[in-house]
């Protein structure tokens, strides 16, 4: 009897501990975060200015438009596939080559492992002011580097409009380098001795080594990584948006669809304020994020190897 | 036989010749990171003369003055304060939030726990981009609009998908007799989880606010559309309208006293913690 009315207790008192606990983390995410999704959709339906209390319905009109609007074509998503694709590879290449290095004896290891990573930390603001005055014609340390190493013939003015997609590679490739570098690594450093001794003790080449037995044995962490990139890759909009001196109409080459939807909606000197426009972007922002997600598990679907 | 054994020196030396390039592009690149950030501490000590006349010379005097011109007559020292008080009460509104519900989540068995596990957890795949537009507008009518308050709001919600995910996985890996036993005792369940489960998830949420701390200081999005007034301006905001400014007054060497003030604090908390932010990546990502 006794043992009853506990247990009835405990069931009371541990539906009230869920009720006190789970309530503020559900009323938030309801509230500023899946009402906001969800409005979203709803929004992109609208014609709206943002000024108005009257919307218009105008359907899928937006996505009409979105379909024939040559800007958001051949500037906002090229350049958001570009920066996943080509910055993707620049990014995996540097940091598998250096993950390579570091994942083998080598004299100051760990401080080597910091310095790349620091980057991915830094302000991105700072990152893009930072190399703004990297890439400067006059006083730019590029071109002094290239002056004192004798090689002045190549000094230019880099930031130049149809230089700043790639200048933007390379800044993204230098800040986010590190931290894939840094989790591949760790991946590389959990592979048991014995799996590798064999193939030492045969004379295997490093890079055999690192190709033939590490990549396969770190594959489902490197998916991770693929998939962290393209979220990441998708979402970039910082250092775009700020690349060029903070003006409020970045170059094209700095316009993916986040910096495009940003202007639509909220852009300064430029006021479209469209934020029916605008949000039918983020929309196909979620559906990209979702569609790379899926396409890269898919791709790299493999049997991952269990140790 | 013989061209066997030259095949293999040939071999031999190839991977030298590989791995030194290798290793050569890692000390390039290091030494290169260094350099700039270097570059930026020397040229924010110069004055904007030595500045544009050499870019390797030192300074004559350390012009402490670029400092404190950024930091009171260019308002950046306002920026770090708002800063640090914004991203100071997320974190605690996060941790808050959070842990409990991680603890729910991770340990306690009711209805439909998986699925809204799932369902909150689902937060993390949605770009911040897409809320962007009816967030402005739903804090417009909390009048929370150019309202650090707001913006903590914001950060604390938007914040909850990862860190409830990073909590309920150390809270699972956690022993399953603690809470038995702590009944056993006459334990009430509140007071199980606060004086046995929180002190046994510190490194969890340590590792929490340390993220937290860098991702939300560097923010920029969400603070440069929901705060308009420049009293209330966020460092990475202060930051970038500096940059602008200094397109019309050509103060450059202020601009670099900003950037040391910005890089400054990340490169002290960096070198004390990078063991605990290197094994906190790599927690989410290697152990899955």
């Amino acid at each position: 009897m006794i043992h009853i009315i506990k247990l009835s207790s405990y069931k009371t008192e541990k539906a009230k501990m869920v009720f006190i606990f789970m309530t503020p983390a559900i009323l938030l995410y309801l509230s500023l975060f899946i009402y906001p999704t969800i409005k979203a959709f709803y929004v992109s339906l609208f014609d709206w200015n943002g000024f108005t209390t009257t919307m218009k319905f105008i359907g899928l009109d937006n996505f009409r438009e979105l379909i024939r609007d040559n800007r958001f074509w051949d500037i906002a998503i090229r350049n958001t596939i570009g920066y996943f694709f080509i910055g993707g590879l620049s990014v995996f290449i540097c940091a598998f080559i250096l993950c390579g290095i570091l994942s083998t004896k080598l004299k100051g290891r760990n401080l080597l492992r910091a310095i790349i990573f620091f980057p991915s930390i830094i302000n991105p603001i700072a990152v893009c002011i930072l190399w703004a005055f990297i890439f400067n014609r006059r006083v730019g340390l590029l071109n002094s580097i290239l002056q004192a190493i004798g090689l002045g013939a190549l000094q230019q003015t880099w930031t130049a409009p149809e230089n700043v997609f790639w200048l933007l590679i390379t800044i993204l490739t230098w800040t986010v380098t590190g931290y894939y570098c840094v989790i591949l690594l760790a991946a590389l450093d959990r592979i048991p001795m014995e799996y590798l001794e064999s193939a030492y003790i045969e004379g295997a080449n490093e890079a055999v080594i690192f190709f033939k037995i590490k990549i396969p044995l770190i594959w489902d962490v490197m998916v991770t990584t693929f998939i962290f990139w393209g979220i990441s890759a998708v979402k970039q909009f910082s250092i775009l948006f700020v690349w060029g001196g903070g003006v409020d109409v970045p170059p094209d080459g700095a316009t993916n669809v986040a910096v495009m939807m940003y202007m639509t909606a909220f852009g300064k000197r430029l006021a479209i304020n469209r934020m029916g426009y605008s949000t039918a972007m983020g929309v196909v922002m979620f559906l990209m994020v979702f569609l790379l997600v899926g396409l890269i598990s898919r791709i790299t679907r493999k049997d991952a190897v269990e140790y | 036989m013989l061209s066997n054994i030259r095949k293999g020196a040939a071999d031999m030396t190839l991977r030298r010749i590989t791995k030194l390039v290798v290793k050569l592009f890692l000390y390039c690149w290091c030494i290169f990171t260094v350099f700039a950030l270097l570059w930026v501490l020397l040229s924010s000590l110069k004055t904007n003369n030595e500045f544009f006349s050499k870019t390797w010379g030192l300074f004559k005097v350390p012009q402490v003055s670029n400092y404190a011109k950024v930091l009171f007559q260019y308002n950046l020292g306002k920026g770090f304060i708002n800063s640090i008080f914004v991203v100071t009460l997320s974190i605690i509104g996060i941790l808050m939030v959070s842990a409990p519900a991680a603890y729910i989540l991770a340990r306690i068995p009711f209805p439909f726990r998986g699925a809204l596990a799932k369902f909150i957890i689902l937060g993390m795949g949605i770009p911040v981009q897409l809320l962007l537009v009816p967030l402005f507008f739903t804090l417009s009518k909390l009048k929370l609009i150019d309202d650090l308050w707001g913006l903590i709001l914001v950060y604390i919600a938007l914040s909850l998908p990862y860190n409830i995910f990073l909590i309920m996985g150390f809270f699972r890996s956690l022993p399953h007799e603690l809470e038995e036993a702590a009944r056993i005792d006459g334990c009430s369940m509140i007071k199980t989880f606060i004086k046995i489960i929180l002190p046994l998830g510190q490194p969890a949420l340590v590792t929490c606010t340390v993220f937290l701390f860098i991702d939300l200081i560097n923010e920029f999005m969400l603070a440069y559309t929901f705060i308009s007034s420049e009293s209330k301006q966020t460092v990475s905001v202060g930051l970038a309208g500096l940059q602008t400014s200094m397109l019309y007054t050509g103060d450059w060497v202020a601009l670099f006293a900003g950037l040391t003030i910005a890089i400054m604090p990340m490169a002290v908390i960096y070198i004390f913690l990078s063991r605990s932010i290197i094994e906190g990546i790599t927690v989410g990502a290697v152990k899955g």
